[in-house]
């Protein structure tokens, strides 16, 4: 018996070893299920659910996922060997209630039990995010959330241009764009993101060449319409949260009834002069429940007295 | 329109935004923040739910309706109506 034989003989009368099915079940009623495999196996597919933490920094970085010694942990490789390894590393450190699945997850995809292909940023995101990926309030999670979120800015114009901007450039995977309009020389003032060479074109198309240059990941949504009580719950359906950067009453009051009937945050900003305003209309929100544009002005003003 | 101006509220409205994708901090909700870039002030002002409003009313959330004509006017918008 070579000395890697003898060890496993050893570990398996310490580690209490489960079946796929029983993991699955503890896993069910709040045990963590800890997937131990190299990064690049885990790319291909991995228990849905599990924690990634890999077998090489598992005892540097299990107490941050799983802070409570008393929660059930099972612990999970290829086959069913790594994991006693891995199994008996975590009762040192502390780990009360520690199993190791038996078989790996082989035998969890043999007994049909749901995998995922976890999505990981590629060496150019962490580049890209890197000051993101320092703060622990994003962080690579965050950042994977934000490549997954969808954000629909309702028209590209002075409030648009610098919150598209800067959101493809903090990488929201989906910007939707809804704006009807051309590029004027005199939205260049303030409307960054257009450029000269695009007046007389659609804001929109301008608007997708803009975040492209800026972050070319970012899927581009554009609507070349005008947004009304006719398309604005198709529209909107698709969005995690809706920027209204419109310039008029009767497209923020379609904002803010879409955005209630769907429940989606519906992020307010308007200028006047030299004042400007901000709010997030979310009733949906919490427990105390805050206003829509509605509730602070029911009925838009008679058009003589909007000013422009 | 002082062309800057846009460029501090859309950015505010980007914060918000990421900290909602996020799930982070403490969203703008329930409080209208006002900036007057002449005396470089930020004022905050509560905002309630209205729990007549037409829209997000009392049992009216998810509904899909025509929003009623009510008059329960708090006050004008104090802007809206200008090109951005």
């Amino acid at each position: 018996m070579t000395a890697k034989e003898r060890r496993i003989q050893e570990l398996k009368r310490s580690v209490a070893e489960i079946d796929a099915p029983e993991a699955f079940a503890l896993q069910q009623k709040g045990a963590a299920l800890i997937d131990v495999r190299e990064a690049d196996e885990i790319a291909r597919s991995s228990p849905q659910d599990a924690l990634r933490l890999g077998r090489g920094f598992l005892e540097l970085r299990i107490e941050e996922s799983v802070p409570d010694f008393e929660r059930t942990v099972v612990v999970m490789c290829a086959g069913g060997v790594r994991s006693l390894f891995a199994a008996e590393g975590l009762k040192q450190l502390g780990y009360r209630n520690v199993r190791s699945l038996r078989g790996g997850f082989n035998a969890w995809k043999n007994s049909g039990l749901p995998v995922e292909t976890p999505r990981n940023l590629t060496a150019k995101d962490r580049e890209r995010y890197s000051r993101h990926l320092l703060i622990p309030e994003v962080g690579e999670k965050g950042q994977l959330k934000l490549l997954e979120s969808k954000v629909l800015f309702v028209g590209a114009g002075g409030l648009g241009s610098p919150a598209a901007l800067y959101l493809a450039a903090a990488g929201v995977g989906t910007i939707g764009i809804i704006d009807n309009d051309v590029v004027d020389r005199s939205n260049l003032q303030r409307q960054v993101l257009h450029t000269d060479d695009r007046v007389g074109t659609s804001k929109v198309e301008s608007a997708r060449k803009t975040i492209n240059g800026i972050n070319p990941a970012v899927k581009v949504i554009g609507y070349e319409a005008r947004l009304d009580e006719s398309n604005a719950d198709e529209i909107f359906a698709d969005f995690d949260v809706i920027v209204d950067g419109s310039d008029n009453f009767a497209t923020r009051y379609t904002v803010n009834d879409a955005s209630v009937r769907l429940n989606k945050p519906n992020v307010h900003g308007s200028i006047f002069r030299f004042e400007g305003q901000v709010s997030v209309f979310w009733p949906g929100y919490g427990k105390h429940r805050g206003p829509c544009y509605r509730c602070l002005y029911s009925e838009a003003p008679p058009p003589e007295l909007a000013p422009s | 329109m002082l062309g800057v101006l846009p460029g501090v509220v859309g950015m505010l409205e980007a914060v918000e935004t990421v900290k909602i994708l996020l799930g982070i901090g403490e969203p703008l909700v329930g409080r209208l923040l006002q900036y007057d870039a002449l005396s470089a002030r930020f004022f905050e002002m509560k905002i309630d739910h209205n729990p007549d409003c037409p829209v997000c009313g009392d049992g009216k959330i998810g509904q899909v309706r025509a929003p009623e004509k009510k008059q329960v006017q708090v006050t004008q918008p104090a802007s809206g109506g200008c090109r951005i």
